[in-house]
């Protein structure tokens, strides 16, 4: 149990400090608890006004420099009884109290742990990070598991804990905002400031046809970046969010790109959009070597379910040793134009020869394990323009999928014995 | 027949339309191209539906001035050069076309010329593909010209050179047989041609014990098919007046049925294919009248024989103790048998071994094995072929695989989009790598 919760009372010095604290944190736009307004007003200038409206909105955390703050020095002031704290205030203040405890307890334990790891491992334990942290975990409790959420893991406490919210109400009790009914304020937050924000744009669009202007050729640069998925959505607003949500979310965004004067928001916008990683940077392809006819060569191995297939791509004629024989190892033609296709795609099928070893499994896997190896080797002879078609072909992307393990009193993975009525 | 494939998405060639329609019920083949107006407007000069009449066969290419825009006109190389002998290397990959008149005698085609069944079943696919193109057209190489070189250079006063056709499955062993039939043939040989052996240890008729050797296995239907076969390719020889081929010796079939000394050997022919149950004996008496007079007389015989090995494996015939007939017990393997060895003269022996027609588990499971004489004659087949001349039949060399295309094309046989274009040929050589057999089975769906 908390300090709070053993009876602490609560004095008008101790209230205006947290609330200092507490105002600290959130920002300067917040000006009062009681003046709180999400947005600036609507009828006002179409100009973008200085206090941004989302700047004041962003999500608020448990504020826990504040409350430790309060704590620290509840104990040495007196009690003052004339100062009625809301029970819901209280027992947010006693949480938020409980969560900064466990925190620092669990921040305190961590990096103790981290050290005890480096001294294991037989590291200098100041410059040991969390990679290390990584790999020694996996080295240490090597698991098999088939869930990568199940495996033994050791991650900073911020990490696995989930944040959570700061109070949206004051020691009265009373919500800072109307939309703290909605059960979802921080979102409908952001669909409120997009709709008001088009509402803005139109009203500043219809003043400028009046003056006879038309909007300039101004667009926002989005590419490479698209919309928060709902997860981050989620994540970013501490809410969860629905699917249905997450759809009206992207389609009031939508409606405020296409407005003629989108730039005008594009700090706004660009808040809910993420990065999109460039696959082909990581792609490291093998390093050519050469043969001692000086041909050039490259290897590769690759997997499909149970099948391993270890590949050489060799400058030649298009001729093919799989397992000691022709193409016609594979019986099937579906086969044979799987091993074939990444050289048909490049244009290269008498470019190169192709030998190969494939065991386990079978044709099928045999045949499209080969595939990924032909193509991964054919990465360290392509330019960048033909690795990314290859990439946009999915002939760099490995196939994943494994056999589903049989189920107990099942007879396969989900099927089930055939029933009949007794 | 074959859907559109899904598993690769960027895939723009071999897949299309269904070109050909086979209707079971009524065996006829409809052409559609994959556009169904050629269906609906069948006329003369667009034949749609074909039967089993006998096919109009002719030397001359099929034209055809309703080639639709897609198809690219092409022209495969051909020779008007019909006479075997004188193919040369110069006209290797390219086709010719064995006349009419001497298709139908030699490979029968026709339903009408007896023993169609046997033929039917050993050369389907040769059959439907002259049958849908007109003409019995056969591409030169080189193998058949080889044996052909050799069989000119023979002093046929020695014992009989023997030769066995190998190479990998689909390489071609059979056709290089067909082309090699009508050289014989115009060489004036008389043929003891085996389509396959394989289909009497695998799809024999009827079975039953022999009269003439107890403990024997004969097959009834499937000599009597045989022997019209043999009448069929040696009529000309057979029928002559003053005929030099006749019997040394008598024959009593029963107490009534007797082939006198002297008489001619269609008579033995005529008994077996009237008589069903001498019909094995008939064939007995056949190989070894022919293997004595050919040797004194100025008569050829050519013994073309394919998948020869299985004359020397088990059947599948079962007996009543639940084991398989071995091979050595069934008769007509016994008869054919003796024409392998080398004591007599006046002749050739051609075969061909294969793995595939066989019925034989160790070679079954042999995880591959080889095609080669040694490992599919095995010990006992060795014994009697030894020594024998082997010619390799490779797959095809790039100049022929083209004007197979070519062929293909131009009778519209292949009528894919892409057939025509040099990535439509890429994909087809890549993904058949030159064999022939696989090459037509991928163009059978397209």
């Amino acid at each position: 149990m908390s300090e709070l919760a053993k009876g602490v009372r609560w004095t008008t010095s101790h209230l205006r400090l947290l609330l200092d604290q507490a105002t600290r944190y959130a920002g300067p736009s917040r000006t009062s608890w009681k003046g709180y307004r999400g947005v600036s007003s609507v009828s006002g200038s179409p100009r973008m006004s200085s206090n941004s409206p989302s700047d004041a909105n962003a999500p608020r955390k448990l504020s826990g420099a504040a409350v430790s703050e309060f704590v620290k020095n509840a104990h040495l002031n007196e009690a003052d009884p004339k100062v009625k704290v809301n029970r819901a205030m209280r027992s947010y203040l006693e949480r938020a109290q409980a969560h900064n405890m466990f925190m620092k307890q669990q921040q305190q334990d961590f990096e103790i742990c981290r050290r005890h790891l480096a001294n294991m491992m037989g590291e200098d334990v100041e410059t040991f990070s969390q990679e290390d942290i990584d790999d020694s975990i996996r080295y240490l409790l090597p698991s098999n598991l088939f869930s990568r959420r199940s495996r033994p893991l050791m991650k900073p406490p911020q990490e696995v804990f989930p944040q959570e919210k700061e109070a949206q109400f004051g020691i009265d009790g009373r919500p800072f905002r109307s939309l703290f009914y909605t059960g979802l304020p921080n979102y409908y937050q952001v669909l409120y400031d997009a709709a008001n924000w088009t509402r803005q744009l139109d009203d500043l669009e219809d003043e400028r046809v009046r003056k006879g202007k038309v909007p300039p050729e101004k667009q926002i640069d989005l590419t490479g970046t698209a919309w928060k998925s709902k997860d981050e959505m989620s994540k970013m607003l501490l809410e969860k969010i629905s699917d249905h949500d997450y759809r009206r979310f992207v389609l009031t965004m939508e409606r405020l790109l296409r407005h003629p004067y989108a730039y005008r928001v594009e700090e706004f916008i660009k808040k809910y959009r993420q990065v999109l990683i460039a696959e082909t940077k990581d792609l490291a392809p093998p390093v050519p070597k050469k043969d001692d006819s000086g041909k050039s060569y490259a290897e590769s191995h690759a997997t499909k379910k149970s099948c391993h297939a270890w590949v050489t791509l060799k400058q030649g004629t298009g001729k093919y040793d799989i397992n000691g024989q022709d193409l016609l190892f594979f019986p099937r033609v579906q086969d044979r134009t799987q091993v074939m296709f990444p050289l048909q795609f490049l244009n290269k099928l008498y470019d190169f020869d192709v030998i190969a070893r494939a065991e386990f499994g079978g044709n099928s896997s045999k045949a499209q394990a080969i595939r990924e190896g032909i193509s991964r080797c054919l990465t360290a002879f392509v330019t960048s323009e033909e690795l990314e078609l290859m990439r946009q072909a999915g002939l760099l992307t490995h196939d994943k999928r494994v056999k589903e393990r049989k189920k107990y009193a099942y007879t396969g993975a989900r099927s089930k014995p055939q029933w009949r009525k007794r | 027949m074959r859907s559109s494939v899904s598993w690769l998405r960027l895939r723009n060639t071999l897949t299309g339309l269904t070109k050909i329609h086979v209707s079971t019920s009524s065996r006829r083949w409809i052409f559609s191209s994959g556009c169904a107006y050629q269906q609906a407007q069948p006329n003369s000069q667009n034949p749609v539906f074909f039967d089993h009449r006998p096919a109009q066969l002719s030397v001359t290419p099929l034209v055809d001035t309703s080639v639709p825009a897609h198809l690219p006109v092409v022209n495969a190389k051909r020779t008007t050069i019909t006479r075997p002998r004188e193919h040369t290397l110069d006209h290797e990959g390219f086709y010719y076309c064995v006349p009419p008149e001497q298709s139908d005698v030699i490979y029968g085609m026709s339903p009408n010329s007896g023993a169609f069944d046997m033929r039917h079943r050993t050369l389907q696919n040769l059959r439907f593909q002259w049958e849908l193109a007109k003409e019995s057209a056969i591409m030169i190489r080189k193998p058949a010209l080889e044996v052909m070189e050799y069989v000119k250079n023979t002093n046929f006063a020695h014992p009989v050179v023997r030769y066995v056709i190998y190479g990998r499955e689909g390489s071609g062993r059979t056709c290089t047989l067909t082309h090699l039939l009508h050289f014989f043939k115009d060489e004036g040989f008389i043929l003891l041609h085996v389509p396959k052996i394989s289909i009497w240890s695998r799809r024999y008729k009827e079975v039953q014990e022999s009269k003439f050797k107890p403990g024997r296995i004969d097959l009834p239907l499937d000599s009597v098919e045989w022997l019209q076969h043999f009448l069929l390719q040696n009529g000309e020889h057979l029928r002559q007046p003053n005929t030099k081929l006749v019997t040394h010796k008598t024959y009593v079939w029963s107490k009534r049925e007797e082939t006198p000394a002297g008489s001619p050997l269609s008579d033995i022919i005529d008994v077996g294919i009237k008589r069903a149950r001498y019909a094995n004996d008939c064939i007995g008496v056949l190989v070894e009248e022919l293997k004595r007079i050919v040797s004194e007389s100025d008569h050829r015989v050519a013994v073309v024989m394919d998948v020869a090995n299985a004359l020397f494996t088990p059947t599948t015939i079962p007996q009543v103790d639940k084991t398989t007939v071995p091979a050595d017990r069934l008769s007509l393997f016994l008869h054919f048998r003796k024409t392998l060895k080398n004591d007599w003269k006046n002749g050739v022996v051609v075969t061909t071994i294969d793995r595939k027609g066989i019925v034989d588990l160790p070679l079954r499971f042999d995880g591959g094995g080889n095609q080669f004489p040694r490992y599919l004659l095995r010990e006992e087949g060795w014994a009697v072929m030894d020594p024998f001349i082997p010619v390799l039949v490779n797959d095809y060399s790039d100049k022929e695989l083209t004007n197979c295309i070519d062929y293909n094309i131009e009778t519209r046989w292949l009528q894919h989009v892409n057939a025509g274009t040099q990535k439509g040929r890429d994909e087809l050589k890549v993904v058949s790598q030159n064999n022939p057999e696989t090459l037509r089975k991928l163009m059978s769906r397209l």
